[in-house]
């Protein structure tokens, strides 16, 4: 059936034509994409942008598909468990626009090797779980003079932004500590860091006994389905903003944001930003490392707090 | 990888196997709770097992209806109902969630189902790939717990919106258009669908059916170039000779989650659902939730569409549409003076 017609660029988004002008859609098609990771948001993202019509795709993961993926990734099905995320999604893109091009990299980069693909692009999405890798992408779009694209669900929250050279950047947005890679990757590990995500329950309606084996490392983040596409619906429309230069883009600080179920348009928290820096400049210096004993104390009455709300909602 | 077809991969197809060596977990499947583990990190059991037990109807498996159908799937909703008599073409590539080069031709119910059990093989999927009358929908309204009419033909949907409601039935309201949508539940005991959109009262389907196809009514959505911008020449084709509407992948799927996510919301009962006369008001810039006869441009739209066709049908309707023929033409030019 396939190979009688010619799937020709015209017809496959002739509704695309009901909105973009041939020219902005001839800036979407050229316009090359680089998506780090291979997490449910960057495979959601990567078949969202084939079917607006994107034709290049820089894909990096390493990743292969587990029991646990099919709750969310567009192209996890029982009979592709175990194989190669990238992979998979390449021949998906394929089956779609047979004129997309796909560049693959089976494996994350090292930290300094990922500079080189990030030059490349047009736009950069970092989707990677690791959050220091992320803030790393950040960086290096900043650096070469690049848009990057946030799109970060977790559980019932979202945050969705676009960060240019010239805009607020990820770590001021989010109050992350201004450390080298290795560092914040370091930190992050820290339960003091995991803490001050508490608003992973509070906004993104986590179950805290959840939480609780998270923040021991024992579980990964929590997601659901509709949350996690609504993001990267968002996301990718921020992406069409930016590539046809049709419209102006929700830019940082500003944000979509998802809480609780519910989306809005919003600024990034100023108080969780606050919150986090006082906490590093207090805890972060070596002096404040035996304070931290008592930030356990109250970490534990908030979290038995969080416990017995939801006992009692429940 | 090359010599498979993309629907062989996602179980739509024959057997793996001939692929390298088949990975172990291939051959046992998992449980549910292995694939909806992170789904309990969010859901208590109890709410998990509503989403599993709970049956969902649909009607039309396009843009809209195919999208919410896998991502419910993908939520772990066990049971599906699936009516859809069209098969893919080229030009749903552009936002159907189940669309590829090889199953382009294929029922789209056919290929829906086939996805939703390589998502969960102990999902019961009901197949209907033929064109349903409104009696035999209405026979499969009272097994499913959420009704989802998303039909392309809007006047066939409306027919279903009002058995669900007659029934005691909660629905889902989709309607995207260009960069814009609408999305809520209609529930059994508030406002009609009618309401929502500014529909004139009408009794049978080929009286509504009739109404839409009419110039006079369609002028009524002159909101599509400005706030789903909708190109005017595009929407000067569609006025005029009868263009499908313009959609767009991430339009469609932002609509289709979040309705997605409503329907979770009332099946698990985990947060307050966005229900009619509420709403979820969508364009490019904004979300919000919104409430008929609101301050807002649909309330405007809603009671002109309302009141006009009915002046329309008196004595004054030719001198009306005279001078509606007249607006039209300046319309055209101030949004393409605009628009340029």
């Amino acid at each position: 059936m396939a190979s009688e017609t010619p799937l020709n660029y015209t017809t496959l988004f002739q509704r695309n034509f009901g909105i973009f002008t041939a020219e902005e859609q001839a800036r979407i098609r050229k316009t090359r994409i680089l998506i780090v990771g291979d997490s449910g948001v960057g495979e959601t993202l990567a078949t969202l942008l084939a079917r607006s019509g994107c034709e290049r795709f820089v894909l990096v993961g390493q990743d292969t598909y587990e029991p646990a993926d099919m709750n969310r990734q567009p192209c996890c099905f029982t009979n592709t468990l175990g194989r190669r995320k990238i992979s998979i999604i390449s021949d998906c893109l394929k089956a779609i626009n047979p004129g997309i091009e796909v560049d693959v990299h089976l494996a994350l980069p090292e930290p300094a090797a990922i500079d080189g693909l990030v030059a490349q692009a047009d736009i950069v999405i970092p989707a990677v779980d690791d959050l220091a890798y992320s803030v790393l992408c950040f960086r290096l779009a900043k650096k070469n003079g690049k848009t990057a694209i946030l799109c970060m669900p977790s559980g019932a929250m979202g945050l969705v932004s676009v960060f240019t050279p010239g805009s607020s950047t990820l770590e001021d947005c989010l109050g992350i500590p201004n450390l080298d890679y290795e560092g914040l990757a370091e930190v992050i590990r820290t339960p003091e860091f995991k803490c001050a995500q508490y608003n992973y329950i509070t906004d993104g309606s986590w179950r805290v006994e959840w939480y609780r084996d998270y923040f021991r490392g024992k579980n990964p983040l929590a997601q659901i389905c509709a949350v996690e596409w609504l993001a990267a619906s968002l996301a990718g429309l921020e992406t069409l903003k930016v590539a046809s230069g049709k419209w102006p883009f929700t830019e940082s600080p500003l944000c979509w944001s998802i809480k609780r179920g519910k989306v809005s348009n919003s600024h990034f928290s100023r108080f969780i930003k606050y919150h986090r820096k006082l906490g590093w400049l207090i805890f972060g210096h070596p002096c404040g490392r035996p304070l931290h004993r008592w930030t356990h104390l109250f970490w534990r009455r908030f979290f038995k707090y969080l416990q017995s709300r939801q006992d009692h909602s429940g | 990888m090359s010599s498979k077809t993309w629907s062989q991969n996602v179980g739509c197809g024959t057997d793996d196997g001939a692929e390298g060596k088949p990975p172990k977990e291939m051959k046992t499947v998992p449980s549910y709770r292995d694939l909806f583990a992170r789904n309990y990190g969010i859901f208590t059991e109890a709410e998990q097992e509503r989403l599993r037990l709970a049956t969902i109807l649909i009607v039309g498996c396009g843009g809209i209806g195919g999208t919410v159908a896998i991502i419910l799937a993908r939520s772990g909703v066990g049971r599906f109902v699936l009516v859809e008599f069209d098969q893919y073409e080229t030009t749903n590539m552009n936002r159907q969630v189940a669309c590829f080069k090889d199953t382009l031709g294929r029922n789209k119910a056919e290929v829906i189902g086939e996805q939703i059990l390589a998502i969960n093989p102990e999902a019961a999927v009901e197949i209907h790939n033929r064109l349903l009358n409104h009696d035999e929908i209405a026979s499969l309204i009272p097994s499913a717990d959420i009704v989802f009419p998303a039909a392309d033909d809007f006047a066939f949907s409306i027919l279903i919106f009002r058995d669900a409601q007659r029934l005691g039935k909660t629905a889902l309201l989709v309607v995207p258009s260009g960069t814009w949508a609408n999305v809520c539940l209609i529930s059994p005991h508030g406002p009609a669908v009618e309401k929502m959109e500014g529909v004139p009262k009408l009794e049978t389907y080929e009286e509504l059916k009739r109404m839409f196809q009419t110039r006079k009514y369609k002028l009524g959505t002159y909101d599509y170039p400005l706030r789903a911008d909708w190109r005017i020449d595009y929407y000067r084709g569609f006025i005029e000779d009868g263009l499908p509407p313009a959609q767009l992948c991430p339009s469609v799927w932002l609509c289709s989650s979040l309705g997605a996510l409503e329907v979770v919301k009332h099946l698990t009962c985990r947060w307050a659902p966005v229900v009619a006369p509420r709403y979820w008001s969508i364009t490019k810039n904004r979300i919000r939730i919104q409430r008929i006869n609101g301050l807002s441009l649909q309330t405007l739209l809603i009671w002109q569409r309302k009141l006009v066709w009915h002046i329309f049908q008196t004595r004054l309707g030719p001198s009306l549409e005279f001078l509606q023929n007249l607006w039209w033409q300046l319309f055209c030019r101030w949004v393409k003076y605009r628009q340029d």
